[in-house]
């Protein structure tokens, strides 16, 4: 007969909690501590975001991980005994009692002092199998603070400077130039003849948005006003190109006496009017035909009358398509008008930050040696004559302005049917070792007059236009200067 | 509890009772050494035998005979020297001439044929007659000419030997060694435990040591000490010290791989329970622990280990290997008790 034993498994199965609780415990840190290492080493390579979503999985894996460990690594009773009475001082009787079977007495006997030891109290739980720390979570806060490192490291070397508020003259422009974009845009989108797509408006919108809206910085303001102005710009070229081979089919069609004024229509820019001439042209040409086919006329005449009949018609087309073209030609350009005013507002701001502006725009910024210490220190530095003339190599901004104006070349060239003809300069390289034989206040003004045209043209990205004006207005003589110097040497 | 589980805790409580009035007993005469007088008596009723090593004079062969005095048995002394032949151990057949004038061989009974025999510097005697006691100390039986005769039991020896003056000696051989259950090693005493003994030997002193019980009763408590059960993860943790004294086995710590040759048989085993079990009763447990095994380490292995040449030069004691071995191997391994 052996003995019950149900004292002796119930107080073994009590403390099989603690162990497991240990167990978990064990587990859990072991996870989390090798995990910590890997990640503090990953973390210097990967965004914060990611090290952090990282360390949240990592958690919770360590957190499953211990549960599985502590539910499916089977506790040994033996053992768990074996902790009992070593704290007990019990000999080894529940764990002995556990392995002794049979029908002995002294087995008998062993099993009885068992259940009694095990009935009579005893240590508890947390005194067998009491919690403490396993040993890596000891080691814990290392690969923790190695992680948080990597994760300060980076967040600095990301961080941005403190971004300072628009003032109130910068957000009333702002404001001007995005209610000026939101009136073009709501006109349009009224305008059922415009072929423009949605996303223009939605372009057009997003800027006006991105003006109005204080927490972005000018810098990043004018740089989405570049992007859109560059790519209205490279419409605007698309769209010239289609006019001229228009124009040029139009004048070829445009012939006879009988489309002279249609001819001065066009030639006028009012293609519309000139098409409607050759609307009513093409309406009594085909009356004619229909008559001569009635009388029967000759056939070659008729013939004659047909192909003329197509060439009108092939003008009318041509002189409605110049009309669109004409029409979103004007849009282009006053939407580029618009921004073009709006960049050149925001970049006349007092307050800009010129060593942000190099920083942003040009990339690197001026050592504070390099940089005018304020207006007349950069007069002064621009306005002194190089004594090198001519042979542009001087390093002095004065020496490249008057290199560039050694050859001039007036082109023409008509940039919107809407408002007219404008002109613009051509400015060519220098003449190597030779003087230059223009004065320096016209030299200067010229090259002023090339770059206002040059950023005019849109060829110059908004965010060097303000740099730019800056340069040329420094070139500029005083009316002092321009009395005598600084051209003394000048022709 | 029943009737059965009854008896045996009387008989348990008479064991311990009895032990310890033995122990008791002896430290009428032996002052100090309590360690070694329990050893002693454990070995007894473990039916092992010790090898007690300690210089001279420190009381070796007046432990030995207090306890013959205790057990009130049959005791006798050999003292080995290097001219003592088997035959005056065992005995010899002699030619006897009875009345009638009538010769016949009969066999003359050596000192051996006692319960506590006590081998006084048993490795001053050679090694042909160190053997003689091989047969008597295992089996518990003495073969002369074609005649086996039987020891009464308890079988008890209690050899002593000197770690000095080795000149003249012969080192028992290993398979002596591993007949003795325990090897105790009797060290000095100290300055309070040196006043008592001055006191009893040098005044006139009446130890009043008397028999505690006779054989039949050291028999029953023989008997008694091999019905204790021990636990599956008891005999293992026996069985992984001993495989800590191997070379090269997966528990031996770095002591045992570097310095022991061989380490212990698996008598070491056996007499580790054997002094496990004795342990227990004689504290009033039913079963042997782990605590008594380790108790039990030392006693039953420092003898069983041999060094290896690198030990011997460092002049390595097994006392510190075991103890390494001790300190190395877990008392129970989880899933595998």
């Amino acid at each position: 007969m052996t003995s019950s034993l149900a004292p002796v498994r119930a107080r073994v199965a009590e403390l099989a909690h603690g162990r497991r609780r240990n167990r978990r415990a064990s587990a859990f840190c072991k996870t989390l501590f090798w995990g910590l290492c890997a990640a503090a080493v990953v973390a210097w390579f990967v965004p914060v975001q990611t090290t952090v979503l990282a360390l949240g999985v990592l958690v919770a894996l360590a957190a499953v991980i211990a549960l599985v460990a502590a539910t499916l690594i089977p506790v040994d009773p033996i053992a768990i005994a074996k902790r009992y009475d070593d704290r007990a001082g019990t000999h080894d009787l529940l764990a002995s009692s556990l392995q002794l079977e049979g029908d002995d007495a002294f087995v008998r006997a062993v099993h009885e002092d068992a259940c009694a030891a095990a009935e009579a109290g005893g240590p508890g739980t947390r005194e067998v199998f009491p919690t403490r720390l396993p040993r890596e979570a000891r080691w814990l806060p290392y690969p923790a603070l190695g992680c948080g490192a990597a994760m300060l490291f980076l967040v600095l070397s990301a961080a941005t400077p403190p971004q300072r508020a628009p003032s109130e003259e910068e957000m009333a422009v702002r404001l001007s130039g995005a209610q000026a974009l939101q009136d073009i845009r709501d006109r349009l989108a009224r305008d059922e003849a415009s072929e423009l797509n949605s996303e223009r408006l939605r372009a057009l919108q997003a800027l006006a948005d991105l003006l109005k809206n204080e927490q972005i910085q000018r810098k990043d303001a004018l740089a989405e006003l570049a992007k859109l102005a560059a790519q209205l710009d490279k419409e605007r070229r698309e769209l010239e190109g289609r006019k001229l081979a228009a124009e040029k089919n139009a004048t070829r069609l445009a012939k006879g006496e009988d489309l002279k004024d249609a001819r001065r229509d066009m030639e006028g820019g009012k293609y519309r009017e000139a098409a409607a001439k050759v609307q009513k042209k093409i309406e009594e040409l085909q009356k004619k035909i229909e008559e001569l086919k009635k009388a029967k006329a000759d056939q070659l005449e008729i013939e004659k009358m047909e192909q003329r009949l197509k060439e009108l018609q092939q003008l009318l087309a041509e002189l409605l398509d110049l009309d669109a073209l004409g029409r979103e030609l004007g849009f282009e350009l006053e939407v580029l008008d618009v921004l073009d005013r709006i960049e050149g507002e925001l970049g006349e701001l007092g307050e800009f930050d010129g060593e942000e502006f190099d920083n942003v725009q040009l990339g690197r910024p001026r050592p504070p040696g390099e940089r005018p210490e304020n207006d007349e220190e950069a007069r002064q530095l621009f306005a002194y004559p190089s004594n090198e003339d001519g042979r542009g190599h001087n390093k002095t901004v004065l020496g490249q302005a008057k290199r560039a104006l050694t050859e001039r070349q007036e082109e023409e060239a008509r940039l919107r049917e809407s408002k007219g003809r404008s002109s613009f300069g051509q400015v060519k390289t220098a003449n190597d070792r030779s003087r230059s034989q223009l004065a320096y206040k016209e030299a200067a003004l010229a090259a002023k007059q090339a770059a206002e045209d040059a950023i005019y043209r849109q060829n110059i990205p908004p965010g060097y236009r303000t740099y730019i004006r800056t340069y040329f207005e420094a070139l500029q003589p005083d009316e002092h200067a321009a009395a005598g110097q600084p051209a003394g040497r000048d022709k | 509890m029943n009737q059965e589980t009854g008896d045996v805790r009387v008989q348990v409580d008479a064991f311990q009772r009895d032990f310890n009035r033995l122990v008791t007993e002896i430290r009428k005469e032996i002052v100090g050494y309590d360690e070694q007088i329990r050893l002693v008596a454990t070995a007894l009723f473990a039916r092992g035998h010790v090898l007690l090593e300690g210089v001279p004079g420190l009381g070796k062969t007046q432990l030995v005979k207090a306890l013959a005095q205790a057990i009130h048995t049959r005791f006798s002394r050999i003292q080995f020297t290097p001219d003592l032949m088997p035959a005056d151990i065992v005995g010899t057949t002699m030619v006897v001439e009875d009345a009638g004038g009538q010769k016949t061989f009969r066999f003359q009974r050596g000192p051996i044929f006692a319960n506590v025999v006590l081998a006084d510097e048993i490795n001053r005697a050679t090694p042909k007659t160190q053997s003689a006691l091989l047969e008597a100390m295992q089996e518990h039986t003495v073969t002369s000419g074609d005649t086996t005769y039987r020891l009464e039991e308890p079988f008890f020896v209690l050899g002593t030997q000197n770690p000095l003056e080795m000149e003249g000696t012969y080192p028992l051989p290993e398979a002596q060694l591993d007949r003795f259950l325990f090897k105790l090693t009797v060290d000095y005493l100290g300055e309070d435990d040196l006043v008592e003994v001055m006191n009893r030997t040098t005044k006139a002193h009446q130890s009043g040591i008397g028999p505690v019980f006779d054989i039949d009763r050291i028999n029953q408590m023989i008997e008694l000490v091999r019905r204790v059960p021990v636990a599956d993860h008891v005999v293992r943790y026996a069985v992984r010290i001993v495989r800590g004294t191997h070379p090269r086995s997966e528990v031996a710590p770095e002591p045992v791989n570097r310095f022991v040759k061989y380490g212990s048989s698996p008598r070491g085993v056996q007499a580790m329970i054997l002094g496990a079990k004795v342990r227990a009763l004689s504290e009033g447990r039913h079963h042997a622990s782990c605590a008594d095994v380790k108790a039990m380490a030392l006693p039953a292995l420092r003898h069983r280990l041999i060094l290896n040449f690198e030990g011997e030069a460092e002049d390595v004691r097994t006392d510190s290997v075991v103890e390494a071995v001790l300190a190395a191997v877990p008392e129970i391994r989880e899933g595998a008790a």
